[in-house]
């Protein structure tokens, strides 16, 4: 109740915002939703953004259930779009399993990028907030490396890219859509499961969950390595789905927007979904305002903060109340 | 004569009347106990007085004057001081620190805050040393040191909420005294305690609150103790009258020259606890009673020696939140060391059904209330709280159970109620460990007694053979 009071706030102080600069209030809505879902294009490109938001959102759910906050999104997805690119660019791209192969290759790129962080946070305590973050300026480091040598599209101009996938390998479109709704679903069951609830019991009182055989090194890596392995996944999606190559703007911000998107849906998979769509819409539209009103497009990026000042200060409202979960 | 009273003050919260029309005077130079059960409304009406709260209707007087405070800060403002029942002081900050986080400067005096500390502290003969980090301090000390720092801010009224729960005998006996000079120099006291000892070793007047009522009103020495507890409990369970046990089995938990380290070390200690048996842990707190039982429960490896279990071992922790889920729905926290048997899942998935019912029995079989499943857990109050918890950890028939301070801040009643369980358990063959501050539980249902000091046994001799001198000399690390 009181979260959506202050979602409907958050989005009352955008309209305000829009008002007070002389803005017209109507026009703007109705150019925002034109421009997010008024044509089958602009729907499209819509969800096309809205799933590895969903994907990266889905894993943080899952660490934030023991406590894990993970922001290494963002270069668990460029070791995952790294990953996938070497096993596509081989000849594994062009076999009938190149989706499948595609997909491990991502995940399991996104899961080695979340591993280093966990043995940190597992042998030694250290903070996986600090680690992860660290660890996405390697990705990156290491991304615009491997596209300036061994990657590097031989063909092509200057521009650090890798050659294009070939077509086997490339995600049609429907596909990617499905494969989001279909990891929700999984985790709408796994967030009802029992392994969930004893995270849970980890999370709050550890010492009752390590006497129900739960440890705290597996409990903490399992759940790291899981939300690896699905921003890994995302940037598989982003890669054959949407890029079509690897180049150096391959996450996009996806894996910290993933992060505020599982806030947005306080974690839970339902709620992610209708997150991660309005989520998107706020930027695919931004240009529809700008087309009809000639308000910045940057409108969208303020309506995104703002909604994330309001999740935040619901959180703490409700934690302050005593009511966490 | 009266400095601050309460007029004929009710208040009313969702489904409770806290208080209802009460009539609460504090005079200087006196000491008055608040007595009564959980829930009888004691700390609302210290809550009220102190500015954390307002009556509805009714009123607070200051002097005789109608007054109305605005915060606890503002009732300071007006020599109104409260030491509350969870610790306020900042852990990481000195006593000085905190004093001066308190007033109002926006620059921080910390040498003017320590000098006035000091003037404080000698008025109650306190030796508090107002410049080290008050985490560092023992439990007794920071509770003085509350005291201290309410003096020290010119408090003329000082309201303790069960300023002894956490404390040990004679730790208790020191606050008293401490106590007693105060209200010689003329300040007034008034103190919530559950324990009828305390109210005879130090209490002027007593008030006795019953469901939100004054239950009796007068001075102390007018008035026997079976009444007082009848007018604040009703009539008393039977309490199980423990006959030696001869069924005393093999041992089920053992502890060999261990050593740990959790902030209040023990070193080299070994015991046995035998199925059926009671042991019972005595000793001032700070001596090792934390990690005696942190090590006995399993949760802590001990740093040297060695233990030995030979089947579950239930822990009740000294804390008793931490022993239960607080954010989430009683249910779960009555379950949750079962959550792996299979009934309680179908096919991965929690069956919130069975759930539901094993919890419902469970608190009907313990006589948590009320029976509801459903409500959070941080709705009960204190005593079922605990006894949710000590239900769970002996419901079913563990080898071995350690308990820290079972009934630490429980009225008497809810108190009884727990001993029961113990001596239940232990009938049933639970090998049980009570780690305890209060010599009269220990007395009641244990079958041996050992004290600790310093972290290390020095001393042990069945409960038959009880001797409070014995224990005093012992626990003040005197010779055996």
């Amino acid at each position: 109740m009181r979260f959506w009071a202050y979602l409907v706030a958050g989005f009352a102080v955008v309209a305000l915002v829009v008002v007070l600069t002389g803005g017209d209030l109507v026009g703007a809505t109705a150019g925002w939703f034109h421009g997010a879902f008024g044509t089958t294009y602009n729907l499209t490109q819509t969800l096309v953004y809205a799933t590895p938001l969903v994907l990266v959102a889905l894993g943080v759910s899952v660490a934030l259930r023991a406590s894990v906050v993970s922001v290494g999104g963002e270069g668990q997805m460029i070791a995952g779009a790294i990953a996938a690119t070497v096993v596509l660019l081989s000849p594994a791209g062009s076999s009938p399993l190149a989706l499948p192969l595609g997909a491990l290759a991502g995940a399991a790129g996104g899961a080695i990028w979340a591993l280093l962080p966990g043995l940190a946070l597992v042998r030694w305590g250290v903070s996986e907030i600090l680690t992860t973050l660290l660890c996405n300026y390697l990705a990156a480091q290491l991304l615009a490396y491997l596209l300036r040598t061994s990657l590097r599209d031989k063909v092509g101009a200057a521009t650090p890219q890798s050659a294009s996938l070939p077509d086997a390998a490339l995600l049609p479109m429907p596909f990617q859509i499905i494969l989001a709704l279909v990891l929700a679903a999984a985790a709408v069951w796994w967030h009802r499961s029992r392994s969930a609830l004893l995270l849970d019991v980890f999370a709050s009182r550890r010492w009752l969950a390590e006497r129900l055989g739960v440890g705290a090194g597996r409990a903490m890596l399992a759940t790291m390595l899981v939300s690896g392995a699905a921003a890994g996944l995302a940037g598989w999606v982003q890669l054959a789905g949407v890029d079509g190559r690897l180049d150096l703007g391959i996450s996009g911000g996806i894996g910290f927007s993933g992060l505020i998107v599982a806030v947005l849906g306080r974690s839970r998979p339902g709620p992610i979904l209708v997150a991660a769509v309005v989520f998107a819409a706020l930027t695919t539209g931004a240009n529809g305002i700008q087309f009809a009103t000639g308000i910045p497009a940057a409108i969208g990026t303020v309506t995104q903060a703002v909604l994330l000042g309001a999740v935040a200060l619901a959180v703490t409202a409700s934690r302050r109340s005593g009511r966490s979960w | 004569m009266t400095v601050l009273e309460l007029c004929s003050a009710s208040r009313r919260f969702p489904r409770v009347q806290a208080l209802d029309r009460v009539d609460l005077a504090v005079r200087p130079g006196e000491v008055h106990a608040l007595l009564g059960e959980n829930g009888a409304g004691k700390s609302t009406a210290i809550r009220i007085l102190a500015g954390l709260d307002h009556p509805d209707p009714g009123e607070v007087r200051l002097d005789g004057r109608a007054v109305r405070f605005a915060s606890r800060t503002d009732a300071l403002r007006h020599g109104i001081g409260l030491v509350p029942q969870t610790e306020s002081l900042v852990g990481e900050l000195t006593l000085a620190e905190n004093l001066a986080l308190a007033e109002p400067h926006r620059v921080v005096r910390r040498r003017a805050a320590s000098r006035r500390l000091r003037e404080a502290a000698t008025t109650v003969g306190v030796a508090v040393d107002p410049d080290v980090r008050t985490r560092d301090l023992g439990r007794g000390q920071r509770q003085l040191a509350e005291l201290v720092l309410a003096l020290a801010q010119d408090a003329r009224v000082l309201l303790l909420d069960e300023p002894t729960a956490a404390l040990g005998p004679y730790e208790t006996r020191d606050m008293f005294t401490r106590l007693r000079a105060l209200a010689a120099a003329g300040v007034a006291v008034l103190f919530i305690t559950h324990r009828l000892a305390e109210v005879r070793a130090v209490a002027d007047t007593v008030t006795v609150l019953a469901h939100g009522r004054v239950a009796w009103s007068g001075a102390g020495s007018d008035v026997d103790d079976a009444t007082l507890i009848r007018t604040m409990v009703g009539d008393l369970p039977d309490t199980p009258t423990r006959e030696p046990r001869t069924a005393i089995g093999a041992p089920v938990l053992r502890l060999a020259a261990v050593s740990a380290d959790c902030g209040d070390p023990i070193h080299d200690l070994s015991l046995d606890v035998h199925a059926g048996e009671v042991v019972g842990v005595l000793g001032v707190a700070g001596n090792g009673q934390r990690a005696l039982a942190e090590v006995a429960a399993g949760r802590v490896r001990p740093a040297g020696g060695t233990r030995t279990e030979t089947g579950s071992v239930a822990y009740v922790p000294e804390t008793r939140l931490d022993g239960l889920l607080p954010g989430r729905a009683v249910r779960w926290s009555a379950v949750v060391s079962r959550l792996r048997e299979p009934r309680f899942a179908r096919r991965g998935v929690v069956d919130r059904g069975a759930v539901t019912r094993f919890a419902t029995d469970l608190l009907a079989r313990h006589d948590v209330r009320p029976p509801d499943p459903g409500l959070p857990v941080l709705t009960l109050s204190g005593g079922n709280q605990q006894k949710l918890l000590v239900g769970r950890e002996l419901d079913n028939g563990p080898a071995a159970a350690v308990l820290h301070g079972p009934t630490q801040g429980l009225d008497v009643r809810s108190a009884k109620e727990i001993l029961s369980e113990i001596a239940r358990a232990a009938a049933g063959g639970t090998g049980v460990l009570l780690v305890s501050a209060d010599p009269g539980e220990v007395r009641e249902v244990a079958d041996r007694v050992v004290v600790l000091s310093g972290g290390r046994v020095v001393g042990e001799f069945p409960a038959a053979d009880f001797d409070d001198a014995l224990v005093r000399r012992l626990t003040a690390g005197g010779d055996e």
